[in-house]
């Protein structure tokens, strides 16, 4: 199971050291955030300095849909540019295959050798609706159009309402495993809310885990989920080979508010990642009253990390710069990631998933006394990710 | 419409160089003998050409239909190459006329054997080593006619010979579908306790017909011959719709619940079989002959 670095704006030297320290298996490049030439770069450097790395990249086409979009650096992309703007109607057959040929082209073409090539793909908010019809015709276009030697992964983006019917699931998923000459499913959910929120209802995130399993651990494709964050451990326990979290919210959690025009914000609080909680309390208020309260090695994750925070009585925000916030979670995902892995069934992972959940839980009441929780670090979640577990369970009788 | 009326004598005077023709079975359309010809045995199989009833009036759809599956039969053990299909005799799809009814007939290789059927009657329930091999040879049937993007869309007992030497043979390639020919209805023809859920939906735009269906029936076959019960059809009585609104909804229990000596990975093989939906078996036929080759060397 790998955890891979969701790519996004001025990722100086994260990625790299983040990779080099072990705490991520690779990246997903973002062609929104860098142009062609340093997005070749990149995938170079990274390739050749950590051999065995996972190096891919989105291809981000979704935004093409988009009226006047956030597109960044995404219109250097002759695929993108030529076409973007789209409308349902523009997506004839002819279309498709010249955008997905393009696509495919500049990823066969870079001078890195990319680990895969990925299809590009629109956003799929119904799995019974034109736009899903767009979406299966692209996959399967890329599939007859890849090159051979590099696996494919057939993107996808697909937005929490479609996961409410598990009929509509079940029908996509027969669509897409027809898709046999794939090497996988690079797969993202679209959240409805863009604000921090770990979970989805549990109908969604357990319709979202069935379509995992049913594509890695029933038909044996490869499986990356993308943005997935703290949600990473439930998907990589039921059949994910790998998930990803980036460094700001916006590649933690996708929401189509990214690509719109910005209505303007503030700078990200400073959070700690901490896997007793299985959440991210903010260092203030949240983590220095567990500090005060004499409790923080209850809450910590025991990642080198750690040291800036331990020890000193109070939390010195300098000692805690962004880079190291970053790298500090990747740590935490990871560790999570591999805690699970290490369990052979599914059914002994989603144990062990309960398992945390379940202390998490108690360890959210415990410290409730001390520290008032803002809801975006729960445990709201925690009892949507256990009711999702439960569902799974109850539906794949496992 | 009727089979055509005919006997070992019409058989010879059809084909002159038949020897010992014996009458083997009479199905809803056809009617099959058993004959030598140059010193081999054959299976020949005739079929009415022509309406003979006025009061049934213009038959010309279904003798369409009628011609066109036994085309589709001829055409389909010509195309695949496995032992594992049953082959076409020196006879190719021939028409001709006997005692006034125009017929059109053709010859397969004849097997020495029995069909699932009996074989059930006549030993009972498989153990897992031979389920394993029908499963891996009828897949290998399955996998020939997939080849050409067609599906069996009939496999039941009746259908599959055990040569008496151990080999299954997948026969009866009259209802074979091929997906690429829109000309083709998709209209529910075959032996419904044997339909895949996605075989009995002809309403949604979307569903999915492929070589999973056919590892559907296969899985049923798989669970009958090992437990000597049809999954969906668990007591006698049932009517077609009841069987088919259990294969709809019905999750029987895994086949060691019925026979206790039947090991948990045989039970993971058939139960994925039976998934209600195509995405819940196998992609692929190869990962399902690998389950069952590991079936071989773990019993």
């Amino acid at each position: 199971m790998s955890l891979l670095i969701q790519c996004g704006y001025g990722p100086s030297a994260k990625i790299e050291n983040a990779i080099s320290e072990g705490v991520a298996k690779g990246v997903i490049l973002s062609p929104r955030h860098e142009n062609p030439e340093k997005l070749e770069k990149r995938a170079g450097a990274l390739l050749r300095d950590n051999p065995g790395a996972t190096v891919m990249m989105d291809p981000q086409y979704y935004v093409a849909t988009l009226p006047n979009p956030k597109d960044g650096k995404l219109p250097y992309y002759d695929y993108y540019a030529r076409n973007s703007g789209m409308t349902r109607t523009q997506f004839t057959n002819r279309r498709i295959h010249s955008i997905v040929k393009d696509c495919l082209s500049f990823q066969a073409n870079l001078e890195a050798e990319l680990s895969y090539h990925m299809s590009p793909t629109v956003l799929c908010d119904d799995f019974r609706d034109y736009w899903s019809q767009i979406v299966l015709n692209m996959a399967s276009e890329a599939m007859d159009l890849q090159d051979g030697e590099t696996g494919l992964l057939v993107s996808l983006l697909i937005g929490e309402g479609a996961f409410h019917s598990r009929d509509a699931v079940e029908d996509f998923a027969d669509a897409l495993t027809q898709l046999t000459d794939v090497a996988g499913f690079y797969l993202v959910l679209r959240r409805d809310s863009s604000s921090l929120d770990h979970s989805p209802k549990p109908e969604i995130l357990t319709n979202l885990m069935y379509l995992v399993y049913i594509l890695s651990e029933i038909n044996q494709f490869e499986v990356w989920v993308g943005y997935s964050d703290w949600c990473g451990f439930m998907l990589e326990a039921v059949g994910a080979n790998g998930t990803a979290g980036g460094w700001f919210q916006k590649e933690r959690q996708f929401s189509m508010s990214a690509f719109q025009p910005s209505r303007g914000g503030r700078q990200p609080r400073p959070r700690y990642s901490s896997i007793p909680l299985l959440a991210n309390p903010l260092l203030f208020p949240e983590l220095e009253d567990i500090i005060r309260a004499g409790l923080l090695d209850r809450v910590l994750s025991g990642s080198p990390f750690d040291a800036a925070l331990v020890g000193r009585g109070k939390i010195d925000e300098g000692a805690w710069p962004r880079d190291v916030e970053a790298r500090a979670h990747w740590y935490s995902l990871s560790t999570l990631s591999d805690s699970i892995g290490k369990h052979e069934s599914i059914d002994d992972r989603l144990n062990a998933c309960s398992r945390l959940i379940r202390v998490s839980r108690e360890l959210h009441t415990q410290l409730s006394t001390v520290v008032n929780f803002e809801r975006p670090t729960g445990p709201e979640h925690l009892e949507n990710w256990q009711s999702a577990i439960v569902l799974f369970k109850s539906l794949t009788g496992l | 419409m009727a089979i055509p009326d005919l006997n070992t004598s019409d058989i010879r005077s059809l084909v002159p160089n038949s020897q010992d023709v014996l009458e083997l079975d009479r199905g809803g359309q056809k009617i099959v003998f058993s004959a030598t010809i140059d010193g081999t045995r054959y299976a020949i199989k005739a079929l009415r050409a022509n309406p003979i009833d006025p009061a049934i009036g213009d038959e010309s759809d279904v003798l369409d239909d009628v011609t066109a599956r036994a085309q589709r039969e001829v055409e389909t053990m010509q195309q695949c190459d496995t032992p594992h299909l049953v082959k076409m005799g020196p006879i190719g799809l021939t028409t001709g006329t006997v005692r006034g009814q125009q017929v059109i007939y053709y010859t397969e290789e004849f097997i020495e054997g029995q069909n699932l059927w009996s074989y059930l009657r006549s030993h009972g329930p498989m153990d897992v080593q031979e389920l394993a091999i029908l499963g891996t040879h009828i897949a290998q049937g399955i996998r020939a006619i997939w080849q050409f993007s067609k599906i069996h869309r009939d496999i039941k007992p009746g259908n599959i010979m055990r040569r008496n030497s151990g080999e299954f043979i997948l026969l009866d390639m009259g209802l074979v579908f091929d997906l690429t020919d829109e000309s083709l209805s998709v209209s529910p023809v075959g032996t419904p306790k044997y339909f895949s859920p996605e075989q009995l939906n002809f309403v949604q735009r979307r569903t999915v017909l492929d070589f999973r269906s056919d590892l559907f029936s296969l899985g049923i076959v798989l669970y009958e011959m090992s437990t000597g019960t049809h999954p969906f059809a668990p007591s006698k009585g049932l009517t077609t719709w009841e069987v088919i609104g259990n294969i709809h909804n019905l999750h029987p229990p895994a086949p060691s619940r019925v026979v206790s000596t039947l090991p948990s990975e045989f039970d993971r093989v058939v139960m994925r079989m039976l998934g209600k939906k195509p995405a819940l078996r196998y992609r692929s036929i190869d990962l399902f002959i690998r389950d069952l080759n590991n079936l071989m060397g773990g019993s």
